[in-house]
């Protein structure tokens, strides 16, 4: 199947006190259609910046190298105008805090109809008539009286469904939610996934999820990918990557995580030491100060993403290429 | 005997212009020496502002409050009552719990001050608590800006470890901080118990943190306290419909694909709370007598309680899908 | 698995010294802060050094009048033959020390009411804040006439009136800084260890409170210049003869003429409050809280 979008060799830089930092260092991957992608990191990794770059959504002074392809056009090469039309319409972006996204002063109605009147170049009536079928889709009880309530009047786990809805608005066919359920409580984190899955069902939409929970990573994405420093060190099917980690950093991850069989006898795991800072990211593999598996190779060599066994990672040490 | 009782706990949050909120309403629960408790819950039960009750930080409308067996009064201009002083305080914002102007080592200070110490010649036992909680002596005469969220919070940890506490609140100890850090702390936090014999209140909304490090576990739900006990029992087999929901609502990380269970509804006004069972309206297992009568927290086997018209009082503990299937 | 990582030397991608994120940058790299304190510099130093800069006694009027800017009296003579350089060097005798005295004042005055009113809120709050309210219906300079004239003019009466104008502001700014620092939680630990309400003012509240309230004063200083200056310049602060400069402006607006009479005073008045504004938000620039360094400590 015909990749959605394919991003190829990105690099993002951004300006620092004393020049240019590094954020995003050669990334490549591809999305394919009607899926649920994630991307895996911490913060600091580039996870962010790199679908930002996707938009053109990057401050004054950032500079990007690489291709985006999406529908045969590179993202990253877009005029400001291209650009425009192609967000909203075809790739949508929902970001973690609902509220910066939503209009304090304006009712819901309001928003959504003028959004949907701007890009769609629908009557009033119609956009009205669309904003509520909207709301009912991701959910709102009483869509045609949420139509004139405003932001403040919704709860945190509402106002992300009706920001879903804006980035619905004009039907794209990307949607990329940075960190859409960090926020929230775990009950309302619950519906929202499975709202995004509905999505992805009934509407083909295929979904970018940005977030550092694997475990909200593991209920939906298909596809996974796990940014360290920058760069791209884990790429494969989600189940796989989970359950079965080549790279020391997604095993480190996810042994950090709280597991049942240690409750209350051992102390949690954490990866020694922390994320690098842009700009200082180390030579050869970034991860090789905080890895147990480092040799002297790692370095000074850049390892590359290779392909083995259905799985693409960046370490050729491989410690875990036997592991169950 | 507990060193931290909270019997039947009423907290109304002023605001401004506007009705009173009754945050906490009727809450009870207990801390031994040397044991961990979580109080988990989403926004809006009330466990934040429960946890200020406890130390003194807000008044409590009615319920009794007892630290030691003294009666645990709300802060007012004066000194607060030395015999209080062993009942510290953690928050959550390491950023705003530091004074930026002081250095590290002056706060700590404060807490050896307020356990009878002078104020000079603190240096040893200043240094002593900061290796406690994992950072250099060095670090006392640095101010906090210069040092990390994680950090910040162990300087946070020393300085109510400094007053040489029995009981330790902390207010969700951990959401401000990164994955790495969160793993650290608790850890700290769970060997000072275990050395140190000093019961500890954590307040969290993370299930799983707290599933890992606390002895027992109460469960809160606008406002009142649905269910407690030993935190592997209320794992495995939760007996309130809350805490079932709330821990099927968690992912995990197995790569199986599964979607977490979403609880329908959302999370009624605390100012009007539905009649009866507060639960009533969300629970799948709601039948004539949840919508009329409230239930109160009771004793079902051991040490376990729950506030469910599913279960009664001293009765076997089966699961509330189990229970509701048999009705 | 807990294994620790292996000992390798670790060298990076790119050298880059990186400066804390959100400090404010050294006072010696801001080209206005140093323009403001070389500025302010040479003025204090003229005060201090009046009567070895000043070629000729200000109050003598030995001098042909009106004489234009030149080598022997480098900005002129007034109406009654007095040497204008002379009279604008001790003019920073008269200026710089009573605006000081101004500012200090109202920080005094403003800060405690502000603090009380912060500390005790209720009633004392509300007393205070409708003070406030009061002196802030009049514009400054209308109220400051208005007492000066029923007072009688002279340049301590100018002083009196000012300060009564000017309190309030350092009342709002102290007490709203006082509340505001007392919610938060390091306040809240304070009290938990065992410090009353009192003790945590002092020791948790008002270092904080400093900071922001120094800006004020010294961003103040520039307008208290200018308010004195204006108050004299209306007859109602110095008194002839003394060379106070908004009066020195004053007279030569009766002598347009000669320019010179009005430039130099103008010029002074002009530069002092200058520097002392771009001092005063350089200043701001090292105490603001949300920079990483916070304070001079930092």
């Amino acid at each position: 199947m015909a990749a959605l979008l394919t991003v190829e060799n990105l690099s993002v830089t951004l300006p620092g006190p004393e020049g240019p930092l590094t954020i995003v260092d050669g990334v490549t991957y591809s999305v394919e259609p009607g899926t649920v992608f994630g991307v895996a990191g911490e913060s600091g990794s580039g996870k962010t910046i790199s679908a930002l770059a996707l938009l053109g959504l990057l401050p004054l002074g950032a500079t990007v190298e690489g291709k985006a392809l999406y529908d045969g056009r590179n993202l990253l090469a877009l005029s400001k105008r291209e650009l425009r039309d192609v967000r909203g319409r075809e790739i949508a972006m929902v970001f973690q805090d609902p509220l910066t996204a939503l209009h304090p002063m304006m009712s819901i109605g309001r928003q959504l109809s003028e959004h949907m009147r701007r890009h769609l170049g629908l009557s009033r009536q119609a956009a009205r008539r669309r904003a509520g079928d909207l709301l009912g889709d991701v959910r709102i009880p009483d869509p045609a009286g949420a139509l004139n309530a405003f932001p403040h009047q919704f709860s945190g786990g509402m106002r992300q469904r009706i920001a879903i809805a804006m980035a619905l608005a004009c039907e794209p066919k990307l949607l990329i939610a940075d960190e859409p359920t960090t926020a929230l409580d775990v009950t309302v984190q619950a519906g929202i996934l499975r709202l995004l899955d509905d999505l992805r069902e009934r509407m083909g939409l295929s979904v970018i999820l940005i977030t550092h929970d694997l475990g909200v990573m593991s209920s939906i994405a298909k596809t996974i990918t796990v940014f360290y420093a920058g760069r791209v060190v884990e790429y494969g099917a989600s189940s796989g990557v989970l359950r079965r980690p080549r790279h020391p950093y997604t095993r480190a991850l996810l042994a950090a995580l709280p597991h049942p069989e240690t409750t209350g006898t051992a102390p949690l795991v954490s990866i020694p030491g922390s994320p690098p800072a842009a700009g200082r990211f180390p030579s050869g593999c970034s991860f090789h100060p905080r890895c147990a598996y480092a040799i002297e190779s790692c370095t000074t060599d850049e390892p590359p993403l290779v392909e083995r066994d259905g799985r693409r990672f960046a370490c050729p040490v491989d410690p875990f290429r036997d592991a169950a | 005997m507990s060193v931290l009782e909270l019997n039947d706990v009423e907290v109304v949050y002023e605001r401004r212009g506007r009705e009173p909120v009754p945050a906490v309403a009727g809450a009870t629960l207990t801390v031994e020496p040397g044991q961990i408790v979580g109080l988990v819950g989403e926004s809006g039960c009330g466990k934040s502002t429960l946890a200020r009750a406890a130390v003194g930080l807000m008044p409590a409308r009615s319920g009794a409050i007892v630290f030691e067996g003294h009666r645990v009064t709300p802060l007012s201009r004066r000194a607060r009552p030395r015999e209080l002083v062993r009942l510290q305080m953690v928050f959550q914002n390491p950023f705003s719990s530091l004074n930026p102007r002081r250095t590290i080592g002056s706060q700590i200070a404060d807490g050896l001050v307020a356990a009878g110490g002078g104020r000079r010649g603190n240096s040893e036992p200043i240094a002593e608590l900061l290796e406690r909680v994992g950072l250099p002596e060095t670090a006392a005469d640095r101010y906090p800006h210069q040092f990390s969220g994680g950090q910040r919070q162990r300087v946070a940890i020393a300085r109510a470890l400094a007053a040489n506490p029995s009981v330790i609140v902390l207010d969700e100890p951990l959401s401000s901080l990164d994955a790495s850090a969160q793993a650290q702390i608790a850890n700290l936090l769970t060997e000072l118990a275990r050395t140190l014999d000093l019961g500890l209140l954590l307040i969290s909304h993370d299930l799983a943190i707290v599933r890992h490090t606390a002895d027992a576990v109460s469960v809160m739900y606008l406002g009142e306290i649905v269910e407690s006990g030993p935190t592997s029992d209320v794992w495995e087999t939760p007996l309130h419909p809350y805490t079932e929901a709330l821990i099927a609502a968690v992912p995990h990380a197995d790569g199986e694909g599964t979607l977490p269970l979403a609880l329908p509804g959302e999370v009624p006004d605390p100012a009007q709370p539905p009649p009866g069972c507060r639960f009533h309206p969300r629970c799948p297992y709601s039948f004539d007598r949840c919508e009329t009568e409230h239930p109160s927290l009771v004793a079902i086997a051991g040490e376990r309680r729950a506030a469910c018209w599913l279960h009664e009082a001293g009765g076997p503990v089966v699961t509330p899908s189990a229970q509701a299937a048999a009705i | 698995m807990t294994s620790t990582p292996a000992q390798l030397p670790v060298r990076y991608r790119f050298r880059v010294r990186r400066r804390r994120p959100g400090a404010a940058r050294p006072i010696w790299r801001q080209p206005l802060a140093i323009i403001g304190m070389l500025i302010a510099a040479v003025w204090i130093v003229v005060a201090i050094f009046a009567p070895l800069i000043a070629p000729s006694d200000p109050l003598a009027q030995n001098f042909p009048p009106f004489l234009h800017p030149s080598g022997a009296h480098l900005f002129g003579t007034d109406e009654l033959g007095r040497d204008i350089f002379s009279r604008v060097v001790y003019g920073t005798r008269l200026t710089l020390p009573l605006a000081l005295l101004l500012v200090s004042l109202s920080m005094l005055i403003g800060g405690l009411l502000g603090m009380v009113a912060g500390y005790f809120r209720s009633w004392v709050d509300g007393t205070v804040m409708r003070l406030t309210d009061l002196v802030f219906a009049f514009p400054a300079i209308i109220l400051a006439m208005v007492v000066t004239a029923s007072l009688g003019p002279s340049i301590r009466n100018a002083v009196l009136a000012l300060v009564v104008v000017s309190w309030p502001t350092y009342a709002r700014v102290v007490r709203g800084l006082v509340m505001s620092t007392g919610d938060t939680e390091f306040v809240q630990a304070s009290r938990l260890l065992g410090s009353s309400a009192r003790q945590a003012l002092f020791r948790d509240v008002l270092p904080n409170v400093i900071g922001p309230v120094i800006v004020l004063a010294t961003l103040d200083l520039s307008n208290a210049i200018l308010l004195l200056s204006g108050l004299s310049f209306l007859g109602l602060g110095a008194q002839p003869p003394s060379p106070e400069w908004g009066a020195m402006v004053a007279t030569g607006t009766d002598y347009f003429q000669n320019w010179w009479m009005s430039t130099f005073p103008g010029l002074a008045i002009f530069t002092a409050v200058l520097a002392f504004n771009f001092l005063g938000d350089s200043l701001r620039d090292i105490f603001d809280p949300r920079s990483a360094a916070g304070g001079p400590r930092g």
